[in-house]
């Protein structure tokens, strides 16, 4: 009776009361994007999925907001929360699930693949966290994850060790100190360059009269990635091959 | 007589060395953290008639204003959630620059958007950011400088949400993750250009020592992210910085062994990021027991002796008394009442009959997920001689569950669900204590869990503030309650004072919001809903005729 009773409010409120979601959204910004469950804006969290988009039968978001979902870390909240604020919740969540999956301000993460071994071992490689910096994914981002600073090298075959940059140049700095650069932006304003002296790049921002930048350095991609043997590098280009 | 004299006067100086003055330069107020300023024109006496200087709205107002301002040459330097920094005229209120950090929308881990503060040295101002970078200010104009990334936070889980810590000529920065599957870290860079000079990881790696406290390959994902700010210690060289829980924070059965170094307090050599020494205060923590909280500095005599100490309160309900020359444990005792998850600690830190959260059964454990106390911080009195550190009496409903790491998601390894303590409705208590003997000298009880940081002053005066929007001022000798200002929001960050142009100013941010006010929400659901948001800086002063 009661879930009748808030189904049939919810359908109403959702429809024409924006006063109502607004509340709503003040309560799921407090009680479910904590961020260790959902994300802002129905978007994913942590511990929760993706709310946004995903046109869930009202009946199924007011079971699971007012009694939780058994077997998760889904709390039913009608214990917790006074009647009106999981009335505006459950009309707030309507609303995102009928609404475009676009909202999610958190990119939704590649799903759990089961990768080919080979694949999955480039994989690991090149975003290998126990390197610490020195690692493939500080300077190049591959399926959504990794700093993005390289050029893109999805598809890459050939030699890892031998790729000649020809982007690099060197900030000889009124100072006198001069390292080995990536330009970013050059204006009147500002010079903006990734400084590449050592991992991790760092982007700094000088004014024109404090540098000038020469074309050429001596900056190789085979001191960047020093820490890999050959046989990894190798091991790497089945994954790089398989994100063409 | 005269020697007595000096004696007196030169222990009284001793003891304003470590006690701000003028600025407020540092995010604990000066390398000690003790968050005590030895100005005294506001006081006891006349504190009565403290009134608004002027209101600084910042714009920024998901979860709240929770940063400490840091103040130099009366210029005040406040980021907020979204990682906008201002630096703001201390008399005035007025804005002199903005900064807004380009946060990609969607550029932010699981931890949600909360910043604590700026650091300001060498002609800079050094913020971390929701996107896990590190990023330089000019401190006159705001202009970027440098920034650079220092993970994918996709990839880590993590952000940076504490104040950096400046040592020497470097910036050390956390990372806020230990939720995540993650394996936490501090990053040194050199301040002038950004480039990283060593990347200190809470967990050893294989063959180096300490990794044998971990089963497998838990070490890889087993958390610790130091997720707060620690303290530099010049004399020493040394930096001192509590580290995260060990996760799966609550399922702790795939990572068998002590688990080092999460859940303790380190000492990190400032040259190469090496560990000094170590002490854990929580082995093998299943309960989210982080050590994250300030390690505050203080010297003072134990049985006759001078020593070099360490006060820290750990999320379990216990403080620890360290020699931080070695880490020597020198006390052990218990700041909140309900303490469920063990029998309780011996004197010497031994944890008494462990009461972890089981699989598949639910336990009320106290203190909850958020701890006795939360991350604000306690302050100390070199005039009244005691600590004094907010307590919540909360507890947690917890149920752990089997959990497979997947490298930066979240890694909870069970659910907690907020409770009232048994018997009795949740409360709060600022406590002064003799740091030393750890004996309790008065108490000072609230509702509503106090989630702002403590200020003490030399005019013996207690600043901090409260979820219904109170900013407050206690006698920091008897506890008293002497003066209050509804600020409009409940106050969750860091209040501090300076002094410009012969005023002296007591300023705190004002602003509700955050993981662990969700918490007071959860329990008190009706009250709550009168708790409003906000982000503002509320400046206070004595009126002009009465300073």
């Amino acid at each position: 009776m009661r879930l009748g009773l808030l189904l049939l409010t919810a359908l109403a409120l959702s429809a024409q009361d924006d006063a109502e979601a607004a509340r709503g959204a003040a309560v799921y910004t407090r009680s479910c994007a904590t961020g260790y469950c959902h994300g802002p804006g129905g978007s994913a969290g942590n511990n929760a999925p993706r709310l946004a988009g995903r046109n869930l039968p009202l009946a199924q978001i007011v079971k699971a907001t007012s009694d939780g979902v058994p077997g998760t870390p889904m709390p039913g909240w009608k214990s917790s929360l006074p009647e009106p604020e999981l009335k505006a919740v459950i009309a707030y969540v309507a609303r995102l699930s009928a609404g475009p999956a676009t909202v999610a301000v958190v990119p939704p993460r590649p799903p759990r693949t089961t990768r080919p071994p080979e694949v999955q071992r480039g994989r690991d490689l090149f975003f290998d966290a126990t390197r610490g910096a020195q690692r493939c994914g500080s300077c190049h981002q591959v399926d959504n994850w990794g700093t993005q600073i390289g050029p893109d090298v999805k598809g890459f075959s050939g030699d890892i060790r031998g790729v000649v940059s020809k982007n690099a140049s060197t900030a000889k700095m009124k100072t006198g100190e001069a390292f080995p650069v990536l330009l970013v932006a050059k204006n009147a304003e500002m010079v903006r360059v990734y400084d590449m002296s050592s991992l991790l790049p760092v982007l700094r921002s000088m004014l024109p009269n404090e540098v000038d930048i020469v074309s050429g350095s001596a900056w190789t991609h085979a001191s960047a990635i020093a820490n890999y043997k050959d046989e990894e590098l190798a091991a790497i280009l089945p994954f790089l091959k398989s994100t063409k | 007589m005269k020697a007595l004299c000096l004696v007196l006067v030169s222990t009284a100086l001793f003891a304003q060395q470590h006690a701000t003055k003028d600025d407020w330069p540092l995010y604990g107020g000066t390398d000690f953290s003790w968050r005590y300023s030895a100005l005294d024109q506001i006081n006891t006496g006349n504190v009565k008639k403290l009134v608004p200087a002027w209101v600084f709205q910042t714009g920024d107002y998901e979860m709240g204003l929770q940063a400490t301002p840091i103040v130099v040459d009366g210029i005040i330097y406040l980021s907020t959630s979204h990682n906008w920094v201002y630096a703001i005229e201390g008399t005035t209120g007025k804005p002199l620059w903005i900064y807004k950090y380009p946060n990609n929308p969607a550029g932010r881990s699981g931890y949600g958007a909360q910043n604590r503060g700026v650091a300001v040295a060498q002609g800079l101002v050094i913020l971390g950011t929701l996107d896990n970078s590190v990023v330089a200010l000019d401190q006159k104009t705001g202009r970027e400088v440098w920034r650079v990334n220092v993970e994918d936070y996709r990839q880590c889980g993590c952000n940076i949400s504490a104040a950096p810590l400046i040592a020497g000529d470097k910036v050390v920065v956390e990372s806020t993750g230990d939720d995540s599957a993650h394996r936490g870290y501090l990053n040194a860079f050199d301040i002038k250009t950004g480039r990283l000079r060593w990347r200190f990881f809470v967990i050893p790696g294989p063959g180096e020592k300490g990794s044998e406290t971990w089963a497998g390959e838990s070490w890889k994902y087993g958390g610790g992210a130091p997720w707060m700010t620690g303290t530099y210690d010049p004399a020493l060289n040394l930096i001192y910085w509590g580290t995260g829980n060990a996760s799966s924070d609550l399922n702790g059965r795939g990572r068998q062994g002590d688990n080092l170094y999460t859940a303790s307090v380190v000492a990190v050599d400032a040259d190469s990021g090496k560990v000094k020494w170590h002490y854990q205060e929580i082995p093998h923590d299943s309960w989210d027991y982080d050590s994250a909280y300030e390690p505050m500095l203080i010297d003072l005599p134990v049985s006759g002796v001078q020593r070099k100490l360490i006060v820290h309160a750990n999320k379990s309900g216990f403080a620890f008394v360290l020699d931080r020359t070695n880490g020597q444990l020198l006390r052990a005792f218990p700041y909140v009442k309900h303490i469920t998850w063990s029998a309780g600690m011996t004197e010497d830190g031994k944890i008494i009959n462990r009461n972890e959260p089981d699989v598949g059964k639910t336990k009320l454990i106290c203190p909850g997920s958020g701890g006795g106390r939360s991350w604000n911080h306690a302050t100390y009195s070199p005039r009244t001689g005691f600590y004094y550190s907010p307590a919540v009496e909360w507890c947690s409903e917890e149920t752990a569950f089997e959990q497979e790491a997947d490298e930066g998601k979240g890694f909870i390894g069970g659910m907690w669900r907020g409770k009232h303590p048994p018997g009795e409705d949740s409360f709060s208590h600022i406590d002064a204590y003799d740091p030393v003997k750890g004996i309790k000298k008065w108490t000072y009880k609230t509702k509503y869990a106090l989630l702002a940081s403590l200020l003490t002053t030399a005019g013996d005066l207690l600043f901090t503030g409260d979820p219904e929007g109170y900013f407050f001022a206690l006698d920091a000798r008897t506890g008293d309650k002497l003066w209050s200002f509804q600020t409009g929001s409940g106050l969750r960050g860091s209040p501090v004072t300076f002094r410009a142009n012969g005023r002296q100013y007591v300023v705190t941010p004002s602003g509700w919001g955050s993981l662990a006010a969700g918490g007071v929400s959860g329990l008190f659901p009706q009250d709550a809903r009168l708790f409003r948001g906000g982000s503002a800086l509320f400046a206070f002063a004595l009126p002009e005729d009465v300073k």
